[in-house]
């Protein structure tokens, strides 16, 4: 019974610890992002010839809310490698509907859409929380309630060969 | 003490978080602006320089204003842009539909059957949901032309904590000319500072070689 007490404080107490840990903010550039061991990122094709395809990017556990950049830059740097790979120059994501270019929604630069997707901030005005808490609401990015879930982050983009002057595109040679 | 140790390091493992190192801005500069925080994102369709060009502006307003106005500019000129969509065989968006029922929501799998354009009017149809969200959105859509010809489009997103009277929009918009920022309280910041910026694509390309 001791024992069991004793656990439960100090669970309660490393807990309170775990926490502090990670208050500290520590700065980093943005070809320095510390990656995991299980960030993996995967490529689907969704067509016949392969000009609609599926990049999604996990890290296993719950993903800390400003890290979640890492799960956007690495998703859109494995997408524009594809494109390339496929001998294309210009896509435009069309899922999430959030972010998607087809039905207008006009960022398409890797640095504007993190920025968009996890605003960042290097101390806390008034409005910090809402602009955090854009993540949740965007609902483009699928963080897990506790660690034992994976965190995601999934798009679907199409492969557009010679683009108008109006079509929001990425430019693979210029993001 | 065995036991204690167990169930101290569970509850980090529980709590823990697998990244918890953010990333920082870095860049500041000074600014008058009164508002608390905003960000602009600078879009251009076309990667060309825009001295030589004259601008018109098409639309200035509202995000979600901005999407009906999209919605009929792409429906008219759709025929226009569809060479991969036309290539795309049905039973391929019949797989692209299944892996976005939650997105494409009320689409129908019979409405796709004439492959190509359908689809991509099922695209753009789509509604967005912006009202959802707890910021302010406003956009400025300008048409660059040369001879009377539109060349490119540019569109300045601005995404702010409170509503932003008239005067200081149109502030924003002519104050900002080809980068994207994120301002912050009183004070301005790039989104990312222009030397990691581009000392990323120089890693990134790098690394593909």
């Amino acid at each position: 019974m001791r024992i069991f007490l004793f656990s439960t404080i100090m669970i309660l107490f490393f807990a309170g610890c775990s926490q502090k840990i990670s208050d500290k903010v520590q700065n980093y550039s943005l070809y320095e992002i510390p990656k995991t061991d299980t960030t993996k990122s995967t490529v689907e094709n969704l067509n016949d010839n392969g000009t609609i395809f599926k990049v999604s990017t996990s890290a296993n556990g719950k993903v800390e809310k400003k890290g979640a950049m890492l799960l956007v830059i690495t998703t859109m740097q494995k997408t524009v490698e594809e494109t390339k790979r496929k001998g294309y120059r210009y896509f435009q994501v069309i899922s999430p509907t959030t972010i998607s270019n087809a039905s207008g929604f006009p960022i398409n630069t890797v640095a504007d859409l993190t920025t968009f997707l996890v605003p960042q901030s290097d101390n806390v005005p008034e409005g910090y929380n809402g602009m955090i808490n854009a993540i949740e609401t965007h609902s483009a990015i699928d963080l897990p309630l506790t660690i034992f879930g994976t965190s995601k982050f999934e798009v679907v983009v199409r492969i557009v060969e010679e683009p108008k002057y109006y079509d929001i595109v990425w430019d693979t040679n210029k993001y | 003490m065995k036991k204690l140790l167990i169930a101290s390091l569970f509850s980090l493992s529980l709590f823990g978080t697998s990244i918890d190192k953010p990333f920082m801005t870095k860049e500041m500069l000074d600014n008058d602006l009164e508002t608390h925080e905003y960000q602009i994102f600078f879009t251009k369709t076309n990667d060309i320089a825009l001295d030589n060009l004259t601008p018109k502006v098409i639309f200035t307003g509202k995000l979600t204003d901005y999407y009906d106005f999209f919605k009929k500019d792409m429906i008219k000129n759709l025929n226009l842009s569809t060479e991969t969509l036309t290539t795309a065989s049905t039973n391929a968006l019949n797989t692209v539909t299944d892996s976005m029922k939650n997105n494409l929501g009320q689409v129908t799998k019979d409405s796709l059957k004439n492959a190509g354009q359908n689809f991509g009017v099922a695209l753009i149809m789509q509604p967005i949901s912006i009202g959802l969200f707890g910021d302010d959105h406003y956009v400025q859509v300008v048409d660059y032309y040369e001879n009377d010809i539109p060349k490119t489009r540019v569109i300045k997103y601005i995404v702010s904590d409170e509503a932003l009277p008239n005067e200081e929009l149109e502030m924003i918009y002519n104050s900002t000319n080809d980068r994207s920022y994120h301002f912050n309280r009183g004070k301005t910041a790039t989104a990312f500072s222009q030397k990691d910026y581009f000392q990323f694509r120089k890693t990134h390309n790098r690394s593909q070689q």
